[in-house]
């Protein structure tokens, strides 16, 4: 029987022209349908030199379904070229041309001798959603562009982490690691966002390694990087949001980098002061029990639901109610993913739930004691239930309708501290 | 069961005319995979060319404006929307499910949309047209999927 799934959080592979999009002076060309860009239009911060409206789209129709899209694509690259200028130029195949068969990396082959690199990635929505899509993206990069190199830069690191648009914080996010990395003596190469672009997607090759911090996205990728161009990979699976991850990560990174642990105790020391600093300031309020609920949950991808649950219980002293991680993580991750909700301080452990649909997600809200009002961080679709419920609701995740960012950042110590802001903001304005 | 197909073709060989250009259309009939011709359907001139005087004037032969192509002319629509020549062809192919030609203006792919006659403007010649587009339809009519093997 045909299943109806109520208010997904995702897009499907081809929302990857997102990934596309982050990278400064990259364009994406869509073999796809008419309206396939038309998904990219709720978000903000998407307009600039290139948005998804003039993205170039073969605009396949009945014709190309019969006789075939090859012709479209070919002549599709071949305008591209000649009118935009870009820097990479990366073909997104939809659904439509992958089920009829076009041979879409033998069209963009032919372009192998243009003056831009032209690449290709599959994109098929059947193929899974936009945060599949997102590893298609850096694969296609990978195996269609980077060289393999054996010049190596000392303490090059590649910082992979959040999907650039679908996560509201990706920018300032990666900021705030690179500066984090920096401050361990180490050199951060991300690939995304102002001035990055085609420089650093070029430097990837001589990094000594990948640093992924993420649940499972791009894991695929630094295992892929790891053979092809032999760079050993890092993989730290939570964002490290407040004090007590971000000095764990930190401690991580300088053991695996080989970084002298003095000075990574100095970084940790320095950054931890201020932060008690500010938390001591406001414990009053903290601890005022009346202002913010006991128990929360997490309605978001795996990345921000480990992420802030590690917080929230470790920095902030809350209990977890139910998480519901929403990306419909690959099965072969959930163990590791739900083993990781057990490890968090005072002999705690949350109850983590794989669902992608938001009526059960609901069903579930509305029928947990959360011992007095629940405090719900999510997406716009959990607002309406949390206020039913008189509880506190924060959007952290997509869709993102009720808040602003342009290069806030919820990483590090500087990011937790953000949080707090926010979180205690909705808390206390219900008593003003 | 069977359907039609409309080809615009000069010699039955090869599509090599447009929609506008077809003083008339090759009519195939389709069953399964398999087709064979049956008839070829004159389009009656001299409708066109009392069209063209009343609207734009000239004597139209593809000049842009008016003209048996039904372009810009046309009693019917007014301004631009001349849909008077093309609907009148597109009447002469009503009865079929699809019309296959080299070019389409974008008038008369409105009108055979609203006939829902599905219009393939190609470069081919006429056997592989018809080939492909039975095959279509015979998926489409089957439930199988498209997907090439």
């Amino acid at each position: 029987m045909a299943k109806l799934l109520d208010k997904q959080r995702y897009k499907c592979a081809l929302g990857a022209m997102q990934t596309v999009q982050a990278i400064e002076r990259a364009i994406p060309i869509l073999h796809s349908g008419p309206g396939c860009a038309q998904k990219l239009s709720d978000g903000n911060g998407s307009s600039g030199y290139f948005s998804p409206n003039i993205f170039p789209c073969t605009s396949i129709n009945e014709k190309d379904v019969v006789f075939g899209g090859v012709k479209k694509l070919h002549s599709t690259i071949e305008n591209s070229l000649k009118v935009i200028d870009a820097d990479l130029y990366v073909v997104l195949t939809g659904c439509i041309p992958e089920i009829v068969g076009d041979d879409s990396g033998e069209v963009v082959s032919e372009f192998a001798d243009a003056d831009k690199p032209v690449i290709y990635a599959p994109t098929a929505g059947f193929k899974g959603n936009n945060y599949r899509g997102h590893e298609q993206i850096i694969d296609a990069i990978i195996d269609q562009y980077t060289k393999k190199t054996d010049k190596k830069e000392k303490g090059l690191v590649n910082i992979w982490a959040d999907v650039p648009y679908q996560d509201l914080y990706w920018l300032g996010n990666l900021r705030e690691l690179e500066k984090l990395i920096k401050e361990l003596g180490l050199t951060p190469n991300t690939i995304f966002g102002y001035q990055r672009g085609i420089a650093n997607i070029d430097k990837i090759a001589s990094a000594e390694f990948n640093l992924l911090i993420s649940p499972w996205v791009s894991v695929k990728n630094v295992k892929k990087m790891e053979k092809k161009l032999g760079i050993p990979y890092l993989h730290y699976n939570t964002l490290p949001i407040g004090a007590f991850e971000t000095s764990k990560f930190l401690r991580e990174v300088g053991k695996f980098a080989g970084v002298d642990e003095n000075k990574v105790e100095a970084v940790i020391t320095e950054h931890e002061s201020y932060y008690y600093y500010l938390i001591e300031r406001f414990a009053d309020l903290f601890l005022e029990n009346r202002v913010i609920n006991k128990q929360f949950s997490v309605v978001a991808d795996a990345q921000y639901a480990l992420g802030i649950t590690k917080f929230l219980t470790n920095d902030l002293g809350l209990v977890p109610a139910k998480q519901f991680i929403t990306d419909d993580t690959p099965k072969e991750y959930r163990e590791a993913i739900t083993e990781e909700f057990k490890k968090l301080n005072y002999g705690i452990e949350a109850e983590v739930v794989f669902e992608t649909d938001s009526y059960k997600i609901h069903e579930q809200i509305k029928s947990h004691d959360y011992h007095g009002y629940p405090l719900v961080l999510g997406g716009y679709y959990d607002k309406e239930v949390t206020e039913d419920l008189k509880g506190n609701f924060l959007n952290i995740s997509w869709p993102v309708k009720d808040k602003i960012v342009l290069n806030d950042a919820i990483v590090g110590y500087e990011g937790g501290i953000r949080l707090i802001e926010d979180i205690y903001t909705v808390a206390s304005q219900r008593f003003n | 069961m069977s359907y039609l197909i409309a080809v615009a073709t000069s010699d039955a060989k090869v599509v090599d005319l447009g929609f506008g250009a077809a003083k008339g259309f090759h009519i195939y009939e389709v069953e399964g995979t398999e087709y064979k011709e049956k008839e070829y359907r004159e389009f009656a001139e001299e409708e066109t060319a009392e069209q063209a005087a009343e609207g734009c004037g000239q004597d139209g032969q593809g000049s842009g404006c008016g003209g048996q192509t039904a372009g810009c002319g046309g009693n019917s629509g007014g301004g631009c929307g001349g849909a008077g020549g093309a609907s009148k062809k597109v009447e002469l192919i009503a009865d079929c499910r699809s019309l296959v030609c080299q070019k389409i203006g974008f008038q008369a792919q409105k009108q055979l949309e609203k006939k829902a006659i599905a219009g393939f403007d190609v470069d081919c010649s006429v056997d592989e047209a018809l080939a492909k587009i039975a095959a279509y339809f015979d998926k489409i009519d089957n439930h199988i999927s498209l997907r090439r093997e």
